[in-house]
């Protein structure tokens, strides 16, 4: 999340630009479909087995496939 | 001439057998180590040979013993034969053909007389392992070891000059791919597609069938059957000579297809819905004394050369059997008119302790005490699961003690079933039907008919446990270990099967595994006190047959990109460079004289590389606002403005001109190189952080042609093709952009901007009339001295006037400050990417600056990357930009160096490549030419 | 004007036209025949639109195209609609497709919608190449160079998609002529010659030809 850069402090603006959260698990990831339709989606997969289990449009909340 | 010597000229060839698969009216003749050798359409090589009666086919490894074949079969270690400028080849498998030229390798100076033989008599010297205690010291020798090493290394010889093959790729989409077609693999196929699945049916051999093409009367009927009822469906897509290499994730799966007409190797990467496993089961040598002398060969072995290729194996045969196959190989051999001197069952207390001969079998000595002489000994001790594609799709085969063999161990996921003899035994109707079963499961689960699954029962038959007779013997006959070998090893402290692997090189041979990890298992069980369960087996690697790079890498497919004034380059005589995926004109002959040219007259530039981006919609303003350090919220229609843009990290990103085109409609050029990113940048953006602005960015970067025209003249030259555009300066001043038609061509944008320093138009032409309008202007410019510059001339020019080119004069790291673009930076601004580290950057007094150098001497160009140094060896910076300007008479340079050193006047030192230090001084402008600008304003 | 005579303008292909040469609504075309069992030629002079469009809009409800398929609207116009908010209108050469006509009417063009949501309309005709490959071993010839399933279940007649093809990214419509197998292949102009190239050398295998 970009933090506001009114009175940002250079640790929590470097904690945006660098630091990423990478856990053993189910984990709720940002994707770029560059070759296809150039849109961000979520992917919800686990880092260890590579199982995906849900995908859905950028900010949204419903999951792919329950959509009429 | 081929030299005359004694080969065996016995013919071994017999009468035509009910299942044998060459045509006999087809005959050709090869040449074997410059002998001339007789085959028929359908013999593999080291078939036809046999049929002439030869026995040994290569020396192994390290000891040079001779070799015969073993198997018969692809994996056959002693039959990797020279073909033509091929090394390597697996002449069991491969076909012979009319004039095929084929030679042993691993033999010096022949097959017969080989020096390496030597190896033999200092053989307890070099046991395994050698490699890491032999030819160490004294280190400086290690020149001569390597080419004394190298006569004895075995494999091929590689012409530098052959002919490369062709190879290609193919993608695939099978609901069910079946790995094996033997009876169950074949039936699998049959069910799948009867269930209304497309399949794809791998078989590693030149024809479907398994082991029953080589069996009695009634595999043969068998086999006709399915074959034809594969045949009748047009839904299973049939590969042979092919072999699966791998299982990847959910199911990608790498098949190896060979024996096609067109390419050497084709690699097909499927995604299969479902996947049945039917490999079969491995034939498994037995472990003795004299094993590997030519004349021993697997039962499996002696009933593919009788059944297939009607070739007797020899006159007189021992037997030496754990199983029914042995038995039924022995009434194979008896039929083929072998004399059958013994049947040794090992179920009934039969045992088998050496074979003996010099160079072949010549005779045999049993456990009973009694020597048979014979010039054949068949075994047949048990049979080696080849589990890899399970293990791929995690599955842990277990060991199962009683069938002495590894059995699938009910790990696989939903979408893997594995059917056939590596899952049990029994009569071929058994093995059909668990196949039809495993292919209808298949079939439902990839077309998700939601059926239930309901396979047979199949289990694997006892058998006794027969790895190794009272003697030693050969384990890997690839890499030459013995048991002794793995024995010695395992006292050393090498007891874990994994490290027994890599220290003696056991299973790391061609076949992999396939015919020794078990024996190796065995004996290390053996020599631990462990269970073959216990000591565990060492891990199935992909690919399961060996694949050539060629394959690998396929076609070339690297895409390029042109211009269409391409063809104009071409014709006159344009040197091509490489700039990203776009071919580019770096000069026509003499790029100084262009220079002059360009500042004199006019010249014309292709920059149709440039990255173009359409932008559309009321909130377009609000994102050049974020996207540029400096300020656009007030641009009127027909105004371009500069801007720069950086990451978040305050680091130069890209830069470019930004036209205002019309009501809610924009023009963003950005570098060629960063045009994808850009896009991607500002994709990123609209839709992550962005989302309710309305713009719409579409690339335009190949829908226009652009051309730069630049010069004093180049004005006059553009009026002559446009009509409908006022081009006087009052009219068009710089940085301006107007929207007209260039000779006759609508909808063209020309941009008054200028990279060179010159007065220049950049005209964007629709693409298609690229070339026409190119060649309309130098026909209309002759006069005026016209002509194509290209991007060194470019590179020269926008040298000469000090513009720094991102990712050239900046790099990872180099902040807007840095780049000296101090101007641009407007921090007043709310927010724009990167703004925060901007603003630190500009508080900080240290860093990189970006100046203008000139070298003392005015002749010297430093090559760029030239280190700035100080002191002892200090760095302070490098050159990024470096030529010689004809228009200055002297060269000129663009530097990064450390703040403390950027003042105009400071003296720096350059340190040459070849360690001279030069020295420079810092200029007060970035540009050494017109820093004013009054030429591109004009 | 200038001391040369005025021509009229030729607009050219990203490849080099086969023999014979000729022209055709002011382009610079292949005449070649073909071997009317597998052909590939190049369509780039039709003109192209490409509308970006929210859907579920007025806008998309006048396209009447559902994501991943294509419609022939009755003028020649074919509309695919190759991305959530894209489609592609392909015409015949210098002609403009009627439905931007309809679409104008409604305010498209630069202009916002009803609802305040963005539409644009731009002219995309020298920004794309197009090839139509035909024949009944087409999709062979495009499973050498792309990795989607181009069986009939998951790419029936009528379908469109965006994926790589020889590493290029492009959009592929199903779309049989006359009961024959045939694809039209969208991509970027400058990779035009490259993959005509490597469209002909993974369609040698089946004996493809060039037509006009």
């Amino acid at each position: 999340m970009r933090p506001p850069v009114a009175g940002v402090e250079p640790a929590e603006w470097r904690r945006y630009l660098y630091e990423k959260r990478n856990p053993a698990g189910w984990t709720t990831e940002t994707w770029y479909h560059a070759s296809g339709c150039r849109k961000f989606f979520h992917a919800e997969r686990h880092t260890v087995t590579n199982e995906v289990r849900s995908t859905r449009r950028f900010g949204s909340d419903h999951v792919a496939g329950e959509e009429t | 001439m081929a030299r005359a010597r004694r080969t065996g000229t016995a013919s071994m060839r017999l009468g035509p057998q009910p299942g044998e698969v060459i045509d006999r009216n087809l005959a050709y003749s090869f040449t074997f180590n410059g002998a001339e050798c007789r085959g028929f359409e359908g013999d593999t090589i080291v078939s036809a040979l046999a049929a002439g009666g030869e026995r040994v086919f290569s020396r192994s490894f390290k000891y040079h013993r001779p070799r015969g074949l073993l198997t018969a079969t692809f994996h056959d270690p002693g039959c990797l034969l020279q073909v033509g400028d091929e090394p390597n080849v697996r002449a069991a498998h491969r076909k012979a053909t009319s004039g095929m030229v084929v030679r042993t390798q691993n033999a010096w100076p022949s097959l017969r007389f080989d020096m390496g033989a030597a190896n033999q008599l200092v053989g307890r010297f070099i046991g395994a392992g050698f490699y890491y205690k032999t030819f160490m010291k004294p280190q400086r020798l290690w020149p001569t070891y390597e080419k004394v090493l190298q006569r004895f290394a075995s494999g091929g010889r590689i012409a530098p000059g052959c002919v490369h093959g062709e190879y290609d790729k193919r993608y695939a989409h099978p609901d069910v791919l079946v790995a094996g077609g033997g009876p169950a693999g074949m039936a699998a196929a049959v069910a799948a597609a009867d269930v209304g699945a497309d399949v794809m049916l791998v078989e590693e051999e030149h024809e479907l069938g398994g082991h029953l093409r080589f069996g009695g009367v009634a595999d043969l009927r068998v086999l006709a059957e399915l074959r034809a009822a594969v045949r009748a469906r047009p839904s299973i897509e049939v590969l042979v000579d092919s072999a699966v290499t791998g299982r990847y994730e959910e199911n990608w799966i790498a098949v190896l297809q060979r024996g096609l007409p067109h390419v050497t190797e084709r690699l097909v990467k499927a995604r299969a819905k479902a996947l049945v496993v039917a490999p079969g089961l491995i034939e498994r040598p037995y472990v003795f004394a004299g094993n590997d002398l030519p004349g021993v060969v697997l039962s499996t072995a002696a009933r593919r050369l009788v059944n297939l290729y009607a070739v007797k194996p020899g006159q007189r045969a021992v037997v030496f059997t754990g199983n029914d196959d042995g038995l039924e190989a022995a009434e194979d051999l008896g039929r083929a008119g072998v004399e059958l001197a013994r049947v040794v069952d090992a179920r009934s207390g039969g045992e088998l302790i050496r074979a003996r001969g010099k160079g072949r079998v010549e005779s045999v000595e049993l456990g009973d005490g009694s020597k048979i002489g014979c010039d054949l000994l068949v075994t047949a001790v048990g049979w080696t699961a080849p589990t890899l594609l399970l293990n791929m799709a995690g599955d842990t085969p277990r060991y199962d003690e009683r069938a002495a063999r590894f059995v699938p161990g009910g790990g696989l996921p939903d979408d893997v079933l594995v059917t056939g003899g590596i899952v049990g035994d029994g009569p071929i109707e058994a093995l059909v039907a668990h196949g039809h079963a495993a292919g209808s499961a298949a079939g439902n689960r990839a077309l998700q008919t939601g059926e239930p699954l309901e396979i047979p029962l199949l289990e694997p038959a006892p058998h006794p446990a027969l790895f190794r007779a009272r003697t030693h013997g050969i384990v890997d006959y690839s890499e030459d270990v013995s048991s002794k070998d793995l024995i010695a090893a395992a006292r050393e402290g090498y007891d874990s099967v994994e490290l027994l692997k890599r220290y003696t090189t056991a299973t790391m041979g061609p076949s992999q595994g396939k015919l020794e990890t078990i024996n190796t298992v065995a004996v290390l069980a053996e020599a631990t006190g462990r269970t073959i369960a216990e000591t565990g087996t060492t891990v199935w690697r992909p690919p399961y047959v060996p694949i050539t790079l060629g394959a690998l890498a396929g076609r070339i497919l690297e895409p390029v990109r042109y211009s269409p004034i391409q063809p104009w380059h071409e014709a006159h005589g344009a040197k091509p460079i490489v700039a990203g995926q776009w071919i580019r004109p770096e000069h026509y002959g003499d790029p100084a004289a262009e220079v002059w040219n360009v500042r004199q007259n006019v010249g014309l530039i292709d920059v149709t590389p440039l990255g173009k981006l359409d932008l559309r919609g009321p909130d377009v303003p609000k994102l050049l606002n974020f996207l540029y350090v400096n300020k656009w919220s007030k641009l009127d229609v027909g105004s371009v403005r500069y801007g720069l843009m950086c990451s978040e990290d305050g680091v130069v990103m890209d830069d470019g001109v930004t036209g205002h085109l019309g009501p809610d409609h924009y023009f963003m050029s950005t570098t060629s190189s960063g045009a994808s990113a850009v896009q991607e940048w500002i994709e990123t953006w609209l839709q992550t952080t962005f989302t309710s602005w309305r713009v719409h960015v579409t690339s335009m970067v190949s829908a226009y042609a652009s051309i730069n025209v630049a010069g004093p003249r180049s004005r006059e030259l553009l009026a002559r093709l446009v009509d409908d555009v006022d081009l006087a300066p009052e009219a068009f001043a710089y940085m301006q952009v107007r929207t007209g038609t260039i000779a006759g061509v609508p909808g063209c944008h020309m941009w008054r901007i200028g990279f060179t320093g010159e007065l220049s138009f950049e005209v964007h032409v629709p693409a298609g009339y690229g070339l026409f309008v190119w060649e309309r202007l130098l026909s209309e410019g002759r006069d005026l001295g016209v002509g194509p510059f290209g991007l060194e001339a470019q590179r020269i020019m926008r040298l000469e006037k000090g513009h720094l080119i991102v990712g050239q004069d900046t790099d990872g790291v180099t902040q807007a400050f840095s780049a000296g673009l101090d101007l641009l930076v407007k921090l007043d601004k709310e927010d724009f990417a990167g703004k925060p580290e901007l603003a630190w950057e500009h508080a900080r007094e240290d860093g990189m600056r970006l100046v203008g150098l000139q070298p003392a001497d005015a002749n010297l160009v430093p090559p760029e990357a030239s280190q700035i140094v100080s002191g002892d060896n200090m760095i302070e910076g490098r050159i990024t930009s470096a030529r010689f300007s004809r228009t200055l008479g002297r060269s000129i340079c663009l530097a990064l160096v450390s703040a403390r050193l950027a003042e105009a006047g400071t003296s720096v030192a350059v340190k040459l490549p070849d360690g001279r230090r030069v020295p420079a001084t810092v200029t007060e402008h970035h540009a050494h030419l017109d820093p004013e600008g009054s030429r591109l304003r004009g | 004007m200038g001391n040369v005579p005025a021509s009229d303008p030729i607009a050219r292909l990203p490849i080099r036209p086969y023999e014979p040469v000729r022209r055709h609504r002011g382009w610079e075309v292949s005449g070649a025949r073909g071997t009317g069992v597998l052909d590939l030629v190049d369509l780039t002079p039709f003109a192209k639109m490409l509308i970006r469009a929210t859907p579920g809009s007025a806008f998309s409800r006048l396209l009447a195209c559902p994501l991943g398929r294509t419609r022939h609207d009755g003028d020649g116009t074919l509309v695919l609609h190759s991305g959530p908010d894209e489609w592609l209108l392909v015409a015949p050469a210098g002609t403009r497709p009627s439905i931007v006509e309809q679409l104008d009417a409604v305010g498209a063009g630069h202009g916002a919608g009803d609802e305040g949501e963005l539409t644009s309309v731009l002219d995309v005709t020298h920004g794309g190449f197009l090839v139509r490959l035909t024949g009944a071993d087409s999709n062979r010839v495009l499973e050498k160079l792309c990795a989607i399933d181009l069986s009939g279940r998951a790419t029936p007649n009528g379908s469109v998609f965006r994926s790589s093809v020889a590493r290029v990214v492009c959009e592929v419509a199903r779309d049989d002529v006359e009961g024959v197998r045939s694809y039209l292949v969208h991509g970027d102009r400058s990779v035009g010659q490259y993959l005509f190239n490597a469209m002909l050398d993974a369609g040698s295998e089946f004996s493809i030809g060039v037509a006009g």
